[in-house]
C-alpha cells in the first residue's frame, strides 16, 4: 500500500485502466474460448455422417467399376476398380471391429465384417472374368451384389441412426450453446458492474485528497487561515500540492504574526520617541525655570518696583509692577486653563511693557463683547499671537503699527481675532503654520519659547477639534488676523 | 506556548486523519480483493457450467457409456414386432448381459424389412458369434445353414425348426404334446355340442410343426371317439396384412366351425377381432396361442376360451445357453424342452396381474 502512495496520478490511473481492462480482456477471451471449443465440437457432431456418406460413394463406386470391369475388361476399369477396392478398404479399417452393448456400433461391426465379404466376393468375381470362367463370375458376381445391397442398406440405415444421435447431440450443444450465451451476458454485466465498482473505488482514493485540497484552498481563499492542515497520504503530485499549500498557509500565518509584532514595535517606538521629546521640552523648561528662580525675580522686581513708589518715580514704579505681574503670570499659569478675561489682561501687559521699550509705537485697541471673558482657554494663547504681530507683523513696517483685538460672538463660536495691520504673511507661510510644518529654528532668537506652532498644538488638544484657528492675509502689506474659534458649550454659556 | 499547542492540536489531529485514511485504504484493498474475487468465482463457475455441459454433450456424441461384450449373437424371427417374439428377444438379450454377450434383433434398425431369408444372408456376411433362427422347412434356410456352418457360425433354430439343415439345437416345445393338449381342450368344452373344429394354420407349407401339432389334436379327438370334425385352414402371411385379411375372408365364405384353433398369436388375435365382429360370441369358442394382453383380456371376456402360452423367458435363456455351450464346448444338447401354460378364465388373472410377457410391438 505505502508503495502504491508513492506513484504519481498518471501511474495510478493507468494502473486503474489496465487492471479493469486486462479483466475485461480476460473474460472476454475465457467466453471466446469457450464459444469457440463450442462451435468446433457443433462443427464435429455431423462429421460421422459425412464418413459415412463418403464410404457409401465409395462402395457404389467399387460396385460401379466392378460392373464397368465386367461389361467391358478394359483395364482402366481394372484399374479403376482396383483404386477404388483399395480407398474402400482403407475407409472401412477405420470402423470399429469389437462388440459393444451399442447397436450403432455393431451396425459399424457387421459393414466391416461385410464389406471385408463383399470385397473377397468382388475380387473372385474379377478373377473369373479374366479367367474367363462365366459361370463362376454370374455365381459370384450374384453374391456380391447381394452382400453389396446389404451393405447399402446398412450404410443408409446407420447414416439415419446416427443422424439422429447426432441430432441429439446437435441439440443439447446448441442448448448448451444458449446458456452458454446467457452465461456470458450475465457474467459479462456482473464482470462489468464489479468493473465500475473498481474504478469508482480507485478513482476516489486519487480525487479525495483533491476535493479536500479544493475545499481548503476555499476556506484559506475565503479568508479563514485557521483551517485544519491537509493530511498529506500520498506522494503523487496532490501530496506534494497539500505539502506545498500547507507550507503556504503556515507561511502566511508567521508572516502575519511577525508584521503584527513588528507593528506592536514601531507603536511603542513612537511612544518612546514622543515621551522623549516631552521630557526634553519638560526639561528645557526646567533648565529656563532653575536658571531665574522666579521668586527671586519677582521680589527683586518687587524691591524694585517700591523704591521707585519711595523715591517718586511713579511711572518707573508701574513698568516694574508690570514687568512683574506679566512674569507671575506667565510662572504661575503656565500649563493651566484660564478665562479668556486673564488672558487679556495679560496682553494688556504685554503691550504696556512693549510700548515703554519701543516708546509707545504699538497702538493696541480692544473691541470685546464683556460677556464672554469668562470663557475657559487654555493659558498663554493670546499673547504669543500678539507676540508675532509685533515681531512678523508691524516692528519694521514704515507707517504706524496698529494691533487689534476682538471678541465677539458668531453663532455658538467665540471669535477672538488678533488683527495687525503689518507686512502681512504669504499663502505658503500660512499652510506651513497650520500644518505644524514651522520648525523652531524658523523662529527669532527673541521669543519667551511659546511660538504660534505650539498655541495651534495646545488649542487643537484643548478644544478637541482640528479647525480651531485661522490666519487671514490679504496679501504683502495688508496685515494680518490671527482668529480663534472657541465653541461654547452649553453649561459654559449659560454661566456666560 | 500558544502556537506550540496549536500545531500540538493539529498534529492529533492529523493522526486522526491518517488513521480514518489507513481504514479507509484497508476498506479499498478488502473492497478490490473481494471484487476479483467475486469475477474470478463468475468466470469458475461458467467455466465449469461450460465444462459439465460440453461432457454432457460429448458423451452423447461417442455413446461412451456402451459396454464392452465379449461375443455377439444375432436373432431372426419371421415377425418382429409381434410381443412373443420381443419377449423372447428381451429375455434372450438379458441373458446375453449376463454372460457378456450381446444379442440383437436383426433387422430392427434397418431400414428395409428384409426377408428372414436376407436377413440370414446378412448375418452370415457379417461374421456374427452366433445366430438364433426361427426356423422353417424350406431348402433355402438348409442352405443358409450350411453357409453359416461352413464358416464356423453356430445357429440355433427357436420356436420353429429346420430338421433338413445344419443347426446346432433347436428350442421349442413339443409340437406333438401340444397338439394333445388343443385336443384336450377342445374335449374340455361341455357346455355345448362340439361337431365342427377348425384349425387355423399358416400356408407356409415349409412347417411341418404345424403338421405335427395337427396330428396331435386330430389323435385326440379321434381317441375320445365324439365323431368331431376336425378340419384345417391355410391362412397367408406371408405379406403384409395377409393373416387378418384371410382370417376375415374366410368367416364369410366357408362354413362356420364351433371351434377355432388358432396356431399363431397373431391368428389369435385377428379371430378373436373378427368373432366380435361378426357377432358370434358364444356361438364360436377360439382356442388360442400366447399370452399376449389382447388375448388374455379376450379371455377374461369369455370371448376366448383358453390360450396356450410358451415360456418365453426360457426360451430366450435356452437359446442363449445353447450357443454359449456350443462355443465353449463343440457340442451341444440338439433339443431344449420349454415349458407351456395353458390359461382359461379360470387362472387368466394371474397372468393379467403380472403383465404377461407383453411388450410393445
Amino acid at each position: 500500500m505505502n508503495r502504491i502512495r508513492k506513484f504519481s496520478i498518471r501511474v495510478k490511473m493507468m494502473l486503474v485502466f489496465i487492471m479493469t481492462t486486462l479483466i475485461i480482456l480476460f473474460i472476454n477471451l475465457f467466453m471466446y474460448v469457450n464459444v469457440n471449443h463450442m462451435m468446433n465440437r457443433l462443427d464435429e457432431v455431423y462429421l460421422s455422417n459425412v464418413s459415412l456418406n463418403e464410404l457409401a460413394d465409395k462402395l457404389s463406386s467399387v460396385q460401379s467399376s466392378m460392373t464397368a470391369y465386367l461389361n467391358t475388361r478394359t483395364s482402366d476399369a481394372m484399374e479403376d476398380y482396383y483404386r477404388n477396392e483399395q480407398d474402400y478398404a482403407g475407409l472401412v479399417a477405420g470402423l470399429n471391429d469389437r462388440v459393444y452393448g451399442n447397436d450403432l456400433k455393431m451396425m459399424e461391426k457387421n459393414i466391416k465384417n461385410m464389406s471385408g465379404e463383399y470385397l473377397e466376393l468382388t475380387g473372385q468375381t474379377i478373377d473369373a472374368k479374366r479367367g474367363g470362367n462365366v459361370e463362376k463370375v454370374k455365381l459370384h458376381y450374384g453374391r456380391a451384389t447381394q452382400v453389396y445391397g446389404y451393405i447399402s442398406t446398412y450404410l443408409y440405415s446407420l447414416n439415419n441412426e446416427q443422424f439422429r444421435a447426432n441430432s441429439v447431440s446437435y441439440q443439447a450443444l446448441s442448448m448448451s450453446m444458449q446458456y452458454l450465451e446467457w452465461i456470458n451476458i450475465i457474467t459479462l454485466i456482473l464482470v462489468g458492474a464489479c468493473n465500475l465498482a473498481l474504478v469508482i473505488m480507485m478513482t476516489r482514493t486519487i480525487t479525495r485528497p483533491l476535493q479536500r485540497l479544493a475545499g481548503t484552498a476555499d476556506q484559506v481563499a475565503r479568508g479563514n487561515l485557521e483551517v485544519a492542515l491537509l493530511p498529506v497520504i500520498s506522494e503523487d503530485e496532490v501530496g506534494v500540492v497539500s505539502k506545498a499549500f500547507n507550507q503556504m498557509v503556515i507561511s502566511i500565518r508567521e508572516y502575519i504574526d511577525r508584521i503584527r509584532g513588528s507593528m506592536e514595535t514601531e507603536r511603542e517606538m513612537k511612544e518612546k520617541e514622543l515621551m522623549m521629546e516631552t521630557h526634553l521640552k519638560d526639561a528645557q523648561i526646567r533648565y529656563l525655570q532653575a536658571q531665574i528662580n522666579p521668586h527671586f525675580l519677582f521680589n527683586t522686581l518687587n524691591a524694585g518696583a517700591q523704591l521707585a513708589m519711595m523715591e517718586g518715580a511713579d511711572r518707573t514704579y508701574r513698568y516694574v509692577q508690570n514687568v512683574a505681574d506679566f512674569f507671575r503670570y506667565n510662572v504661575k499659569k503656565n500649563n493651566a486653563t484660564v478665562t479668556l478675561k486673564e488672558e487679556i489682561a495679560l496682553v494688556d501687559t504685554y503691550v504696556y511693557i512693549l510700548n515703554v521699550r519701543f516708546s509707545g509705537d504699538i497702538h493696541f485697541r480692544k473691541e470685546v463683547d464683556e460677556s464672554l471673558l469668562q470663557i475657559q482657554v487654555p493659558s498663554m494663547i493670546l499673547q504669543p499671537i500678539v507676540e508675532n504681530s509685533v515681531n512678523y507683523g508691524i516692528r519694521n513696517i514704515d507707517w504706524e503699527g496698529e494691533i487689534l483685538l476682538s471678541v465677539y460672538r458668531m453663532n455658538d463660536t467665540v471669535c477672538v481675532s488678533i488683527k495687525d495691520n503689518g507686512i502681512g504673511i504669504s499663502r505658503e507661510k500660512i499652510d506651513k503654520i497650520l500644518s505644524s510644518q514651522l520648525r523652531a529654528s524658523d523662529l527669532s532668537g527673541d521669543s519667551n519659547g511659546i511660538g504660534l506652532d505650539n498655541v495651534i498644538g495646545r488649542l487643537r488638544l484643548f478644544l478637541d477639534d482640528e479647525d480651531v484657528i485661522s490666519i487671514i492675509s490679504e496679501g504683502e502689506n495688508k496685515g494680518t488676523e490671527v482668529r480663534i474659534y472657541i465653541p461654547v458649550r452649553e453649561g459654559e454659556y449659560e454661566d456666560v | 506556548m500558544a502556537g506550540w499547542d496549536k500545531r500540538k492540536a493539529m498534529g492529533k489531529n492529523k493522526d486522526k486523519i491518517q488513521q480514518k485514511y489507513t481504514e479507509s485504504d484497508r476498506t479499498l484493498v478488502i473492497g478490490c480483493i473481494c471484487s476479483v474475487a467475486f469475477i474470478l468465482c463468475i468466470a469458475a463457475g461458467s467455466m465449469l457450467f461450460f465444462r459439465e455441459s460440453m461432457q454432457r454433450s460429448e458423451r452423447l456424441l461417442e455413446n461412451t457409456d456402451a459396454e464392452a461384450y465379449d461375443a455377439y449373437y444375432v436373432m431372426i424371427s419371421s415377425d418382429r414386432s409381434s410381443a412373443f417374439w420381443r419377449s423372447v428377444y428381451e429375455s434372450a438379450r438379458e441373458e446375453g448381459r449376463k454372460k457378456g454377450v450381446y444379442v440383437e434383433m436383426l433387422g430392427d434398425n434397418l431400414s428395409t424389412d428384409y426377408s428372414r431369408e436376407d436377413l440370414l444372408g446378412i448375418a452370415i456376411a457379417s461374421n456374427v458369434d452366433g445366430i438364433i433362427l426361427e426356423g422353417d422347412e424350406s431348402g433355402i434356410t438348409a442352405e443358409y445353414l450350411e453357409t453359416a456352418d461352413e464358416k464356423g457360425i453356430p445357429v440355433v433354430t427357436v420356436l420353429k425348426d429346420n430338421s433338413q439343415g445344419i443347426r446346432k439345437s433347436f428350442v421349442g416345445v413339443s409340437n406333438y404334446n401340444l397338439g394333445r393338449e388343443y385336443g384336450r381342450q377342445v374335449l374340455s368344452i361341455t357346455d355345448k355340442e362340439v361337431k365342427d373344429v377348425l384349425v387355423l394354420m399358416s400356408a407356409d407349407a415349409q412347417d411341418s410343426g404345424q403338421n405335427i401339432i395337427f396330428s396331435g389334436i386330430q389323435e385326440t379327438l379321434e381317441q375320445d371317439g365324439g365323431g368331431i370334425r376336425v378340419r384345417t385352414a391355410a391362412v397367408e402371411n406371408k405379406g403384409a396384412f395377409d393373416a387378418e385379411e384371410s382370417i376375415r375372408h374366410m368367416f364369410l365364405e366357408t362354413e362356420l366351425p364351433d371351434v377355432v384353433i388358432c396356431l399363431e398369436e397373431l391368428f389369435t388375435s385377428c379371430t378373436y377381432q373378427a368373432v366380435v365382429d361378426y357377432n358370434l360370441v358364444g356361438e364360436m369358442d377360439i382356442i388360442g396361442f400366447y399370452d399376449s394382453e389382447t388375448i388374455l383380456k379376450a379371455i377374461e371376456r369369455n370371448v376366448v376360451r383358453s390360450t396356450i402360452s410358451i415360456d418365453t423367458q426360457e426360451m430366450g435363456q435356452y437359446c442363449v445357453q445353447a450357443l454359449n455351450e456350443y462355443r465353449s464346448n463343440g457340442y451341444v444338447s440338439e433339443y431344449f424342452g420349454v415349458g407351456t401354460n395353458l390359461i382359461t378364465t379360470q387362472n387368466v388373472r394371474e397372468y393379467l396381474g403380472g403383465g404377461a410377457y407383453e411388450q410393445n410391438p
